[in-house]
């Protein structure tokens, strides 16, 4: 420290001392206006910030475009959040979601052979039909009956 | 004397027609609580997305401890 600025010390004490409060010091005064104006810069920086992750998120919208896939993604952060990654449950869940994912390219073919089955199945019912209904009438009629 | 067998397609469309009413109730009732939940998740977004995250992180706690 040098002279100049030990001399400013004690001449800021001195003014201190005689008005008895230090709030009057323009220095200070100073140093809190420039604190004031760094704050209020610094809030009006992270409202800001605030503001472009908000537009670029876009939650609102979403929500309104796909409300049941923005909570399903908030569930999944809050599981994420939860320490639920690597569990068993995830595995299982995922290999679930595996299966339902197959289950569209497959199902041409289940519907088919679920068509083939039926008409199998109706076609029995037919002929067991034929069979019978002669049968049938022979014995309401008695026509033929021995 | 034997009854002639009622054919399967006619049972399966009577079937239908009984069914029929009551599946279409249940559309409907599907379709207004699905109206209803979709109404309330866009007038309360953030009760909503945090009840999820809330809910979420429950399910990720209770599955790590697994």
């Amino acid at each position: 420290m040098d002279g100049r600025q030990h001399h400013e010390r004690e001449e800021l004490m001195d003014t201190s001392e005689r008005s008895g409060q230090s709030g009057e010091n323009p220095r200070i005064g100073e140093r809190v206006d420039q604190i004031g104006q760094d704050a209020q810069r610094l809030w009006e920086d992270t409202r800001a910030a605030a503001q472009d992750i908000g537009q670029t998120v876009d939650l609102r919208g979403r929500l309104d475009r796909n409300p049941y896939g923005t909570l399903a993604v908030a569930f999944g952060v809050g599981y994420l959040l939860g320490g639920g990654l690597f569990t068993s449950t995830t595995a299982r869940v995922v290999r679930m979601g595996m299966r339902l994912a197959a289950v569209p390219l497959v199902k041409d073919e289940l519907l088919h052979l679920a068509e083939q089955v039926l008409d199998g199945f109706l076609g029995d019912h037919e002929q067991d039909a034929e069979v019978e209904g002669p049968a049938g009438f022979a014995g309401h009629d008695g026509s033929t009956s021995l | 004397m034997e009854a002639v067998p009622e054919p399967v397609n006619e049972r399966i469309r009577q079937a239908q027609e009984r069914v029929a009413p009551q599946l279409e109730q249940a559309r409907r009732s599907a379709a207004d609580l699905n109206q209803r939940v979709v109404t309330f998740i866009r007038q309360n977004p953030g009760t909503c997305l945090i009840g999820a995250v809330a809910l979420g992180y429950l399910v990720g706690r209770i599955a790590s401890r697994d």
